[in-house]
């Protein structure tokens, strides 16, 4: 593996201009600070490279669900880790081709909502606490994240543990042909640092987790808990691993008709509209718990502010807790739920 | 809705069987054949294999009124498919997680493994998931019209 030094965030730049001017991928998708805001973009001219803004700590929605069903030509994106495992992750679910993928993919500290603030420089701790005095909110799902840094891809970017600056390691060196990069390490005091941080994000998950198992806790919470769901879909669309092409709530089973919808009123006397908001939610939580990445977009772009990633904080951690297994961090891993061993589970009799 | 004060005396639960049309269907036939006696408060519909079962049904039925849910295949090595109970063991052990999450006790889904020579266990799993279900009373939590 290569490790260089990239001084700032405009040598990351170069390396994407680079390899749209050598013809190694046919676009980059990367963030961008346009007349109307920043937006994720797919720049294919190399002259538009030095109005993006890579590293920005933005997060509206995960562009892996973009990603999806890539087909034959070449793109480097960068994104953030929890992106990164969702294309990992839906690899693994052949709905992604990584190999016409250039993956690049830098530590995260934490990301803000485009609606909160637009901020186009990287977050450090000092550029954090300057944030908390303009009230401008660090996203929920970053402040209880675990997986901040690069999981499996084909360029990381490393800015924890560095004193300013980054160290760019890869595996795939051809990608930096033509550049003249100085050798670096990865610093020695970077392990020590992303377990700070990730202790400090885990005790305030657990907090979480603690709170909402308080919360459902008594009879018929859960019902309450999704009572203002619509049934909108856009959890479910904007959800990288919930990917399935038809869904089964677009079936005349799960998209009910009134004629359906009587008959179910009648055998208890009254249904709730939109129905089965519960089991909605539910189904998802079965499809996705085994490959949530938790980066929170369904929140995010939850029109009636569902807490949902409090639940997916909890059945995530049960569930890839018992098959000892973390979504996304490799590309070659077998799948909890396609998988089994022959001797386990055996308390079934 | 029945009172449930009143009913009790003479109410019986409502259990959903999803069995292996290959052993443990086989096996609920035998008992029937071999005139062994279980409760009746079983209903059980035949899938191909206990890899079929969706965690979907499971939560349908009890969604439905089910007051217990009790999914059976063959034993582990002899599944007609060679691997299908392999992956219903892993895919509905998350249905304990996500059962205790919405609130509904997890003992009131149960799995089994009952061959087609086992006529008398299911009549025993059956008899056993049906006291303790009596035990439980009515499940309530996703069957009202609220969800």
């Amino acid at each position: 593996m290569g490790t260089y030094i990239l001084e700032n965030e405009e040598a990351l730049k170069k390396v994407l201009e680079n390899m749209l001017r050598k013809g190694m991928v046919e676009g980059v998708m990367v963030q961008t600070a346009g007349e109307s805001g920043v937006f994720t973009s797919i720049i294919t001219d190399p002259d538009f490279i030095s109005k993006t803004a890579p590293l920005a700590p933005l997060f509206s929605n995960n562009n892996a669900v973009f990603l999806q069903n890539n087909g034959t030509r070449n793109i480097a994106v960068v994104v953030k880790p929890c992106e990164a495992r969702a294309i990992n992750e839906l690899k693994k679910l052949n709905q992604i081709n990584t190999d016409k993928l250039v993956v690049i993919c830098a530590d995260c500290q934490g990301t803000i909502n485009p609606r909160d603030g637009l901020i186009t420089e990287p977050l450090t701790e000092a550029k954090k606490k300057e944030l908390e005095k303009d009230s401008i909110p660090i996203r929920k799902a970053c402040t209880v994240c675990e997986h901040f840094t690069p999981p499996e891809v084909d360029i990381s970017i490393m800015a924890i543990g560095t004193t300013g600056g980054y160290i760019l390691a890869t595996d795939r060196e051809e990608l930096l042909d033509g550049l003249e990069l100085k050798a670096g390490e990865i610093p020695s005091g970077r392990n020590a640092e992303v377990e700070k941080i990730r202790k400090e994000n885990l005790e305030k998950k657990e907090k979480m987790v603690e709170e909402l198992d308080k919360k459902l806790g008594s009879p018929d919470t859960l019902v309450e808990f999704f009572k203002d769901c619509i049934r909108c879909d856009n959890c479910r669309d904007m959800c990288p691993i919930c990917y399935c092409k038809q869904c089964y709530f677009e079936t005349p089973l799960g998209d009910l008709r009134t004629d359906e919808m009587l008959h179910q009123a009648a055998t208890k006397g009254i249904l709730r509209i939109p129905p089965d908001i519960l089991f909605y939610q539910l189904t998802r939580n079965i499809h996705v718990a085994a490959g949530c990445v938790e980066c929170g977009a369904c929140e995010e772009v939850c029109p009636r502010d569902i807490p949902l990633l409090d639940v997916w904080k909890s059945i995530t951690g049960n569930v890839q807790g018992l098959f000892e297994y973390v979504s996304g961090m490799k590309r070659d891993e077998p799948l909890p739920l396609v998988g089994f061993k022959e001797s386990e589970l055996e308390e079934v009799k | 809705m029945e009172d449930e004060g009143g009913a009790k005396e003479s109410w019986e639960p409502k259990i959903i069987g999803f069995f292996c049309n290959w052993c443990s269907y086989a096996g609920a036939d035998l008992a029937g054949t071999s005139r062994i006696q279980y409760p009746t408060t079983i209903r059980i519909i035949k899938v191909m294999c206990s890899g079929r079962v969706n965690p979907q049904f499971v939560l349908k039925a009890f969604q439905e009124g089910a007051d217990g849910v009790l999914v059976s295949g063959c034993h582990p090595g002899d599944c007609h498919y060679i691997e299908g109970n392999y992956h219903a063991r892993r895919k509905l052990t998350l249905m304990e997680d996500l059962l205790e999450f919405t609130g509904v006790d997890p003992s009131r889904f149960q799995m089994s493994w009952v061959s087609a020579s086992e006529g008398q266990k299911f009549a025993e799993v059956v008899t056993e998931f049906t006291e303790r279900i009596k035990k439980l009373g009515p499940q309530t939590k996703l069957s009202g019209g609220e969800g």
